[in-house]
């Protein structure tokens, strides 16, 4: 079908919902107000690691304008594992915590008041007991033997079959480093990233008079909010009328679903409606990250500029819980080879539980870090072997017909074109060889390139 | 629960709420930094003076320059005969900020905030300050180094005193953007040479280098006498350096500004030579 | 509770409304007399989406006790146009794709005001500097840079 057809195609379409936005019309959670609203905030956890001895609310229930208090007990099912929805086990994460604290800010008590000065003020007057423990908060530390175990299961990993770590196994490394003339390694870390959204997260739920709920959230994942909301609340998901879809800045970062089930809770427990929303801190400093990682690269190459062998070590900060990192890890791992063909592949990727706040879901989280290490390491082996940067990228190019390590044959590459287009934007001439280059000239139909 | 505030119309006013109140009471100026903890909620005064209407805006000249407390850091930007003050009201916030932000306020922010006492330190700044019963006036550097609780309990800051600027100024902040952005260093210099060229008066003051904004005495002292040139700007640097005792926060490492403190007093002290 | 009235015009109208003490006059605006074209960003005074005008200036009205408003002249996002009389300002942010998520939007478009208000040719960077306390986190700077400079020319050419 040509571009014609398409109608659409290269014409300016107005944005659905920019003239509300310009004129301050458009509804977010936060401009949602019932009558008879309720505030709620969250007495959170002011240490990395400990053990939780008490939880003495009576001051905040005394104080004037406080409804109601909700601890764990109040919580019908107080797991939040948010991939148990693809069988990602066992649970980890309380929605409210009442045995241990594994992270600074995690959520233990929540104020429900008639303002939300009055439910910061009695927050602050719950007592907690909680005796410190030391945080494992390092990545290299986290995965020592005698490092201890934060998690139940006896360490600090995520177990992929049996093992602490993703394996991803292709050729024989061992024997073709051997065999290379250089060997070229790098070490990348990434901190943390916070998506900072201009609109914090906030839920608006009122109770309906036939017993369901109507929740107003800015999740960026309506469907999967309702469901996990659902296993937390213990009730069919019929009862919970979902209504999202205006987000004032997500970027992956509100896919958690970290403020409807409590919210609920509390429109449940008091028969009114209730808003909870999140200053800039608890944004900052409580929503989930982008993980940090660590990628230790071993690679053999040849003369002739051919990676004939890649190793890579990955560790990710999966922070205290799991939310999304035991698949964004395994994301992670079929990305660390990068785009490129090499025979020999040999990938260990540790989803690793440290006393800091959760990572999560980030715009091509696991990929993107994979990207930034892959492509610095490249650039390393160009200027160690003396090659071109081009040259480099573009004689590894995986090819259409090959094999991925992820065992997966290349269709439909067009990453050589996009670089010969991309040279020619900016001018630069490549040369006759490396213009000459086609996705398609992998062996078997005239290609140069090792299969 | 409800708090009681104050907006005193006139200095007196104001001073007699504090006699009244003492350590209940908390002091705003511009409300910029205060406002910000109460809608964090996690401080709740129960009495609150607001001085924006108590007539201590406004700057006035006498043989010297006098700032008004609550002058916003926005007319404090436009100060032409004290280009690096402005020049350092400018670099704070956006305009809606610089609106509202006041240069006495500015005084009481913690480090790395608090720019605006670089360049007052630069001009030998002196400042008033009022009881009920008492006035005094003294000098920016022993005011910063005065405990904050003393301040805002007993006595409130009235105004600022500048005397008629002499020698060569350049101010210089590091932030993590070009604009909007908290400290990482600030540097202010004020240079006067003699007829040789040499320094026969310096003054260099640093932000965000410790715990409060301070003189580099020391390389001050070390300037003075001499040309400026690569080699006497590298030692102030280096001095500078050393008598820099920085912190670590969520900006910069205590080993990074302290580099980057030798890096800007450097740059200041060039843009001098010119 | 110890309420205090407070009165001032907003948005050229006389408005009364009794509240706690401390409270913000975003806090007024958004959740007292139901002005939602205000944004909570920060509270910190980080973000300035919070941008209103009082008497012309523009403030983060996040950070401005609202007793101070009394007897002020207060103008939000709603009083600038609406989606049938979109101001100048609206109309370049809507044609020119300058909200993305549209949650920095009414700061952005209050800020540009008041820098048009005082300056109605400003150059590019003077614009930029004018924008210094508003964040936008989908990356819309460039847009928004040129929805402001679109309403500089028209006016030029007016």
């Amino acid at each position: 079908m040509g571009v014609k057809q398409l109608g659409i195609v290269g014409q300016s379409v107005k944005r659905r919902d920019g003239m509300g936005h310009v004129t301050g019309q458009t509804q977010y959670v936060d401009d949602v107000f019932y009558p008879n609203m309720l505030w709620l905030k969250m007495v959170r956890s002011p240490i990395s690691r400990g053990i939780i001895h008490g939880i003495d609310t009576s001051k905040a229930e005394a104080f004037p304008g406080v409804v109601a208090v909700i601890t764990a007990k109040d919580v019908p099912n107080n797991w939040y594992t948010i991939l148990c929805l693809i069988g990602v086990e066992p649970n980890d994460e309380p929605v409210l915590a009442h045995e241990e604290v594994m992270y600074m800010g995690e959520p233990i008590c929540a104020i429900v008041a008639e303002t939300e000065a009055i439910a910061a003020e009695a927050a602050a007057l719950v007592k907690l007991d909680i005796e410190e423990l030391p945080p494992v908060l390092e990545l290299e530390f986290a995965i020592r033997p005698d490092a201890p175990a934060i998690k139940k299961w006896g360490n600090n990993t995520f177990m992929y079959d049996g093992y602490n770590h993703r394996k991803l196994r292709f050729g024989d490394f061992e024997t073709a480093i051997q065999k290379a003339d250089y060997v070229i390694e790098g070490t990348y870390s990434l901190s943390p990233i916070e998506h900072a959204p201009i609109e914090t997260h906030c839920c608006v739920v009122k109770p309906e008079p036939d017993g369901r709920l109507t929740v107003h959230t800015n999740t960026q994942a309506l469907y999967f909010t309702m469901d996990n909301t659902a296993i937390i609340l213990q009730v069919p998901s019929q009862r919970l009328h979902m209504v999202g879809g205006t987000v004032g800045g997500g970027f992956g970062g509100k896919v958690d679903v970290i403020t409807e089930p409590i919210t609920c809770i509390a429109a449940m427990k008091t028969g009114r409606p209730v808003k909870w929303r999140w200053t800039r801190e608890e944004e900052m400093r409580k929503s989930s990250t982008r993980a940090a990682v660590k990628m230790q690269y071993t690679d053999g190459v040849m003369n002739d500029g051919r990676i004939i062998a890649r190793k890579v070590r990955s560790l990710e900060d999966a922070g205290a819980y799991h939310r999304h990192s035991p698949y964004g890890v395994q994301k992670h791992m079929a990305n660390l080879p990068g785009p490129y063909t090499i025979p020999n592949v040999w990938v260990d990727a540790y989803c690793v539980y440290t006393n800091r706040q959760p990572s999560s879901a980030m715009r091509g989280f696991g990929v993107t870090e994979a990207t930034f290490a892959v492509e610095c390491q490249m650039e390393r082996i160009a200027r160690t072997i003396g090659i071109d940067s081009w040259e480099i990228r573009l004689i590894n190019a995986y090819r259409n017909g090959q094999m991925r390590p992820v065992q997966k044959v290349v269709e439909d590459a067009t990453l050589i074109e996009t670089i010969q287009a991309a040279a020619e934007l900016i001018g630069y001439d490549l040369p006759s060889h490396l213009k000459a280059m086609s996705s398609d000239d992998y062996a078997g139909n005239g290609g140069r390139h090792h299969g | 629960m409800s708090a009681e505030l104050f907006i005193p119309r006139s200095l007196d006013e104001a001073l007699g709420v504090l006699q009244t109140y003492g350590s209940g009471l908390l002091v705003m100026g511009g409300g910029t930094m205060m406002m910000a903890h109460l809608n964090e909620g996690v401080f709740f005064p129960k009495k609150v003076m607001s001085l924006a209407r108590a007539g201590l805006s406004g700057i006035y000249r006498n043989g010297h320059t006098q700032i008004g407390a609550t002058t916003s850091l926005s007319k404090v930007s436009q100060l032409g005969d004290f280009p690096i003050l402005a020049d350092a009201a400018y670099q704070i916030g956006g305009p809606a900020l610089r609106n509202m932000g006041t240069i006495g306020g500015n005084l009481y922010m913690p480090q790395p905030a608090g720019d605006m006492a670089v360049p007052l330190l630069t001009y030998d700044a002196h400042v008033e300050l009022a009881s009920a019963s008492n006035s005094r006036t003294i000098p920016l550097e022993a005011f910063l180094a005065e405990p904050r609780s003393r301040h805002g309990t007993q006595e409130l800051l009235v105004a600022i005193h500048l005397p008629n600027p002499t020698g060569r100024t350049a101010y210089l902040k590091l932030g993590r953007r070009e604009a909007n952005t908290p400290s990482v260093v600030t540097v202010g210099a004020r240079v006067v040479l003699d007829g040789q060229g040499q320094v026969s008066d310096v003054r260099i003051a640093l932000g965000a280098a410790g715990s409060i904004a301070f003189r580099a005495k020391s390389a001050e002292a070390a300037l003075v006498g001499q040309a400026l040139n690569t080699n006497s700007i590298a030692d102030a640097a280096q001095l500078a350096m050393e008598e820099s005792d920085p912190f670590t926060d969520a900006l910069a490492t205590a080993w990074y500004r302290r580099r980057m403190v030798g890096v800007f007093v450097k740059r200041t002290l060039e843009q001098l030579v010119k | 509770m110890e309420s205090i009235t407070i009165t001032f015009k907003l948005n050229g109208k006389t408005t009364a409304v009794a509240v706690e003490p401390l409270t913000s006059l975003r806090s007024v605006l958004r959740e007292h007399l139901h002005f939602h074209a205000t944004k909570a960003g920060c509270g910190q005074g980080g973000c300035g989406s919070c941008t209103v005008l009082v008497n012309g200036e523009s403030v983060l009205s996040c950070l401005m006790l609202a007793a101070l408003a009394d007897g002020q002249e207060v103008t939000t996002l709603e009083g600038i146009g609406t989606p049938q009389h979109m101001h100048p300002l609206q109309a370049a942010f809507f044609d020119k794709f300058a909200a993305q998520c549209g949650y920095c939007s009414p700061g952005m478009i209050m800020a540009a005001k008041a820098l048009l208000d005082k300056n109605p040719h400003p150059t590019r960077a003077e614009i930029a500097e004018a924008l210094a306390g508003n964040l936008c986190r989908c990356t819309g700077y460039v847009a928004i840079l040129d929805a402001i400079e679109a309403v500089v020319t028209q006016m030029q050419e007016a």
